[in-house]
């Protein structure tokens, strides 16, 4: 039996050095342009739609690192949302008579507010699995609504809240609120990058795929998927207090609202659940299109409609999302550019040979 | 010669099965040790209940002298215990190389540099030859390949017993061979396996040592060759004791077939 002198694992073709320097550069012309925008693009209709979206991106992300990386579908993240938003309301208008950027400060104190509410939460809902968890998460939604109707000291109730108005002029009132979530949006994106690089974040895909094997193979279990739930409590929990501040006032249907759980979901499932990118490239065409649907169709919730027409053709057309289908197609392609139906090579003789050549099953499911 | 791992009196019952009965058996470092039995008589349980997967009614389980009874598999597998599925489990959304990776948390810090390398990584997967597909997602392996991906995740972690439920199940010849091939390379390095295997030419094949199981208790040891021609394990596979034994008994020899596949569903 010859054995090869050094093993070398086949390159997956999207990882060449040429196309990561492209993937690299178009990763930094993006980002300027996206801090660029609200420069051009001044109309004050057009920024806010930007900022909801740059939300949207946060939360999105978030939720996948979650939901996206460990399969455990949550569909109460609105919880960590409102919890940060009425955090923020509270602090900003014990501190801050006037607003101001300096109230931006207290952006990240409501991520930590809401991440360690999301301690308990996920301490309690990462006891069930599949299906439970997903009812779970629901209720806690529910429970949590319900308190910020009844808890009026904290949340003044059905009354609402009113929070500190920056004094900025009209025009460039939207950006910076831009400029706020386009950093929690970076950072949520930058995080979940990270989270998925990391042997951390290969523990989780391993939950989701089998996750009692991992933990006989001494993963965590408990510990990583709370630790990551946490995580996305904090970044969602960022995103609630900068839209509460955006809106300059709060209610309870709003800071905890069903809709955002739902939409959450569909940003990842549309762009690709477990993806970095998938759920920016999601909230990217959801939000805007969403906005669109609500000033042209106005009265009647046909607008939702519409909304749950396009998630159920996402599901039927894409289920692996957009990101995994264009990288999968681009691999195919690229791969036989590179080795044109070449895929018998010099096959070394003793067992590993006949292994090797008994799966030609290669390119099974290259949709990642 | 040093026990690695002991099992004493153990018992489990799902419900009204009992599909532990007193189960006692040890397995001797550097040894191969084969455990058969029909089916439904407890073999599968006997592992999970060893790695931790179920907690046993009663009864003991040792590894290498630490009592590791009721702990979780996490803690078992830290101790050294490597352990493969009947129905195979990868990863199936994770290339060759992650399946493997993905147990570096389970070995002593100052280890897992050294064990999980690319190259090591590699090194394992050529091993059980698979190195070429490194990169592909093991969903897309045959049963046969993902066994041998199970085994190489296992081996990762240089576990010091490796149990192995039904390695040469539903598998083609030349991977039988190949898998037995492996086993008595590693055992010559000094790992030690307990196997569950219902293919006798491949538990004569490689076990020093085997253990007949029925109705939930160990009937019979012995060298391979001797166990073969033992009356009492010749009556378990074909059924002669339903003659011998009041009507009761033939009842729960009859619900016992099902053990196996519920404790599965359990998993």
């Amino acid at each position: 039996m010859v054995q090869p002198a050094t093993i070398a694992a086949p390159v997956d073709p999207l990882m060449t050095p040429t196309l990561r320097v492209t993937r690299r550069t178009l990763l930094v012309v993006s980002l300027l342009a996206t801090i660029a925008f609200p420069f051009i693009f001044t109309n004050p209709a057009v920024t806010s739609v930007a900022v909801f979206t740059l939300l949207f991106v946060g939360a999105a992300s978030a939720w996948n690192m979650f939901s996206g990386y460990t399969g455990y579908m949550a569909l109460g993240n609105a919880v960590f949302y409102g919890c940060g938003a009425y955090f923020f309301a509270n602090v900003s208008n014990h501190f801050g008579e006037r607003g101001g950027v300096n109230l931006f400060a207290f952006v990240p104190l409501a991520g930590l507010f809401a991440g360690l509410v999301a301690i308990p939460v996920g301490w309690l809902a990462l006891r069930t699995r599949r299906h439970t968890f997903v009812v779970i998460t629901i209720a806690i939604f529910f429970i949590f609504q319900l308190l910020a109707y009844n808890l009026t000291s904290l949340t003044n109730g059905s009354s609402g809240m009113q929070l500190p108005i920056p004094p900025w002029n009209a025009a460039t009132y939207n950006t910076y609120f831009y400029l706020a979530a386009l950093v929690v949006a970076v950072a949520a994106i930058a995080l979940s990058w990270a989270v998925k690089r990391s042997g951390f974040g290969l523990e989780l895909l391993a939950i989701r795929d089998d996750e009692d094997r991992a933990a006989g193979l001494g993963v965590r279990t408990n510990r990583v998927k709370l630790a990551t739930f946490v995580l996305t409590g904090f970044v969602t929990g960022m995103c609630g207090a900068i839209y509460a501040y955006y809106l300059g006032s709060i209610y309870p249907p709003f800071a905890f609202e069903a809709i955002f759980d739902v939409t959450i979901a569909l940003m990842a499932f549309l762009g690709g659940l477990g993806s970095v990118s998938g759920p920016v490239v999601g909230a990217l065409i959801i939000e805007p299109v969403q906005q669109y649907f609500t000033l042209r169709f106005t009265g009647g919730g046909l607008s939702l409609i519409l909304f749950g027409v396009l998630f159920l053709a996402v599901i039927r057309f894409l289920p692996d999302g957009i990101v995994p289908s264009l990288g999968g197609a681009l691999r195919r392609r690229l791969n036989k550019a590179r080795a044109p139906g070449v895929e018998l090579g010099p096959v070394p003789d003793g067992p590993e040979g006949s292994i090797s050549a008994a799966a030609p099953e290669i390119n099974g499911g290259l949709a990642r | 010669m040093n026990t690695l791992l002991e099992v004493s009196n153990l018992k489990k019952t799902f419900g009204g099965l009992q599909a532990l009965a007193d189960c006692s058996f040890s397995v001797e470092a550097g040894k191969v040790t084969g455990l058969i039995g029909p089916n439904g008589s407890g073999k599968t349980t006997a592992f999970n209940v060893i790695t931790g997967y179920e907690r046993p009614d009663s009864g003991l389980v040792r590894v290498a002298g630490i009592d590791v009874t009721g702990a979780s598999p996490g803690r078992v597998c830290g101790l050294g215990v490597g352990r493969t599925f009947q129905l195979t489990r990868v990863f199936a959304r994770l290339t060759l190389l992650e399946n493997i990776q993905v147990g570096s948390r389970g070995v002593p810090r100052g280890k897992r540099k050294a064990l999980y390398s690319d190259e090591r990584c590699l090194e394992l997967l050529d091993f059980v030859g698979l190195s070429r597909m490194a990169t592909e997602l093991a969903g897309s392996l045959s049963y046969g390949q993902r066994k041998l991906v199970e085994l190489a995740t296992v081996l990762a972690q240089e576990p010091r017993v490796i149990l192995l439920d039904e390695p040469a199940g539903g598998i083609n010849p030349t991977l039988i061979e190949q898998m037995a091939e492996r086993i008595r390379q590693l055992n010559k390095d000094g790992v030690t396996f307990l196997v569950v295997e219902h293919n006798m030419e491949f538990v004569m094949g490689i076990c020093d040592t085997v253990a007949v199981m029925e109705r939930g208790s160990v009937i019979a040891r012995g060298e391979p060759g001797q166990v073969r021609t033992d009356p009492r394990v010749l009556d378990a596979y074909l059924g002669g004791a339903l003659d011998d034994e009041p009507p009761a008994a033939g009842i729960s020899l009859a619900a016992t077939g099902t053990t196996d596949a519920g404790a599965e569903e359990e998993l």
